[in-house]
């Protein structure tokens, strides 16, 4: 029986990882950006979430939406104002020594951010751990067999694969989907079409760092919510990006779900204490064994 | 076969004949000043072995604390379990952090940018797992208090700051001055070869996965050595020191300071430590303040302090 309760959690959490992974992947394909304050930018959902709850009041499951769309907008900025001019350097990079200090400075770009946005969130709201309430974490759901779970549990990961396959509509059948998908395969070639592919960054900056805080508003009323929740997500975020292939969307999904699974198993059979491990080793195995990713497609 | 002219070392011993002299008198500045010259020195070199793979082979390592880890506690069990003189002790630490080196070395060589970005970070992360949970070993968390200090030498006893000093000074001059000598053989010219232009290298015949390989175990034998160090100074070592946070911490040390110029590191540094001290008052606001840091230079300095300083002494000599 605990072995299908962990089935089933790691399911959810896995769905979680999926939302929060896809956002990553997409600023990588997209924008060759690997951002490392990814974990961030789902803290700040939480802390935003919380913020608008004690403001205006109402269920975070409904306002976990509006503080995705705030931190997006925060995404936006930081997009352009750090990130554009790199940009355009990078179009005028030439030579693999190149786009290594290109990749170089990008990484402590995105360093700095988080060290500076975990302070904030320091000054901001303070050290202590806080818990966003929301009467539905007491609703708990019996299923037949003794398993049981709570409401809020369920709907984090009905809204978690709501968003997943919204997402992947978006991109296969709109016309913003597609232009985010041709600058992805080649921004010069894209360009050429007639696509604004600073546009594009924006757009798909907005996406991955609202999916991030999206995934932090909905777990905030199940876990807790302290200024380092996202250096504890982000490494295992790039797992779930390099597992699925970096750059490949459906690739990080089924990731998000495969890291979500392997992690709840593990800690049933291996004990708790080394739960974290067996994240870290998947990815290894996947480096070593076939590094463009599970579905492949990735860059290597 | 190293290709190092009796010349290039007459040139640039005179730099640390200098360093050496300007050195020397610190611990007349009394004890606290002496205490954060040596953290400073030993992060130092730390940081300048991180060079070697980040700035001269273009490898981007975001592991190094748990190599620096592995050479501390390496050499504390030694010392403690089996009494080995810390003086060996850290050197078997220095190999010890060049095994690991090869773990993580070896299975990474096909990788590249990112990619070996993102698994020396899920290699750092392991290694502190397992000082965190191999507790009949290494007391997990909690750390090991009471390690011995190095031995003395005759009347020198090494529990004094000023004694410590000086054997921290030597090991410094000496690696980054071993460091430099590297950058300037045909090893070093190699590796920048690798940095430039991985194919390019391929095809012109040079064995670059060996290379690669040398680059890693360079890079965590330095690290390892001044992990020994450290917990022979300090003679308290925790598995705080092998965290994310640290790697973060030694890589932008090396970035900050000017990559890829060895004394760039060095300099990162000095200024990152002294920064830690100074803002020690406004403790809230230090990491808002240090994370600025860092997007600024990035953004109007991506070549580092370094870059900073040359430029004032061109504009100085115009």
């Amino acid at each position: 029986m605990e072995l299908l309760e962990q089935i089933l959690f790691g399911l959810m959490i896995g769905g979680i990882y999926g939302v929060i992974g896809v956002g990553l992947t997409m600023i990588f394909g997209v924008m060759r950006l690997s951002n490392f304050a990814h974990g961030e930018f789902y803290m700040l959902g939480a802390y935003f979430t919380y913020t608008f709850v004690t403001l205006i009041g109402g269920d975070p499951f409904i306002l976990a939406p509006l503080a995705a769309i705030a931190v997006g907008a925060v995404g936006i900025a930081i997009n352009k104002l750090l990130f554009k001019s790199l940009y355009e350097e990078l179009k005028e990079a030439k030579g693999a020594a190149a786009f290594y200090f290109q990749d170089l400075k990008f990484i402590m770009l995105t360093i700095g951010l988080s060290i500076l946005f975990v302070d904030l969130a320091l000054v901001l709201w303070g050290p202590i751990p806080i818990s966003i309430p929301s009467p539905l974490t007491k609703h708990i759901i019996k299923l037949p067999g003794g398993l049981s779970f709570s409401l809020a549990r369920l709907i984090a990961f009905v809204v978690a694969i709501a968003t997943l396959v919204g997402l992947y509509a978006f991109l296969k059948f709109t016309k913003t989907g597609r232009a985010i998908r041709a600058t992805a395969q080649n921004p010069s070639a894209a360009m050429l079409v007639g696509v604004n592919i600073y546009r594009i960054y924006d757009i798909t900056m907005f996406l991955s760092t609202g999916l991030a805080a999206l995934a932090g508003g909905i777990l905030g009323p199940i876990y807790n919510v302290y200024p380092t929740m996202g250096l504890d997500v982000v490494a295992k975020a790039f797992v779930v990006v390099i597992t699925g292939g970096m750059g490949n969307v459906i690739g990080s999904i089924l990731a998000g779900f495969l890291i979500g699974l392997a992690e709840s198993l593990g800690g049933l059979f291996l004990g708790t204490e080394y739960k974290q491990v067996v994240a870290f080793v998947i990815m290894i195995i996947v480096l070593w064994v076939r590094p463009e990713g599970i579905l492949g497609g990735g860059r290597k | 076969m190293l290709g190092i002219t009796k010349d290039v070392v007459t040139e640039i011993s005179k730099y640390y004949l200098i360093a050496l002299i300007l050195l020397i008198p610190v611990p007349l500045a009394g004890d606290y000043i002496t205490h954060v010259t040596i953290l400073v020195m030993l992060y130092a070199v730390t940081a300048a072995s991180l060079d070697i793979l980040v700035g001269y082979t273009g490898r981007l390592s975001l592991g190094h604390a748990a190599f620096f880890a592995v050479g501390a506690y390496t050499s504390t069990l030694l010392a403690m379990n089996w009494g080995v003189s810390p003086w060996i002790g850290i050197f078997i630490g220095g190999l010890m952090a060049s095994v690991f080196g090869l773990i993580l070395g070896v299975p990474s060589l096909k990788l590249r940018g990112p990619y070996l970005a993102i698994s020396s970070l899920g290699f750092g992360v392991i290694v502190w797992l397992m000082l965190i949970n191999l507790d009949w070993l290494t007391r997990g968390p909690l750390g090991i208090p009471g390690i011995p200090p190095l031995p003395r030498i005759g009347p020198i006893d090494f529990r004094s700051k000023v004694a410590f000093y000086y054997v921290a000074l030597a090991f410094t001059l000496i690696s980054i001055f071993l460091l430099h000598l590297l950058t300037k053989s045909r090893i070093g010219k190699i590796l920048m070869s690798i940095r430039e232009d991985e194919d390019a290298a391929l095809s012109v015949g040079v064995d670059v996965p060996l290379f690669k390989v040398y680059a890693f175990l360079i890079a965590t034998f330095f690290a390892g050595i001044s992990g020994g160090l450290y917990a022979h100074y300090l003679r308290y070592i925790s598995p705080e020191i092998s965290t994310l946070g640290e790697s973060i911490y030694i890589l932008s040390m090396t970035i900050i300071g000017g990559f890829g110029t060895l004394i760039g590191p060095v300099m990162g540094a000095a200024v990152l430590s002294l920064l830690q001290e100074l803002l020690r008052s406004y403790l809230e606001y230090r990491y808002l303040i240090y994370g600025m840091l860092i997007i600024l230079v990035m953004k109007f300095f991506p070549s580092g302090i370094y870059g900073i300083v040359q430029f004032i002494l061109r504009k100085v000599r115009e």
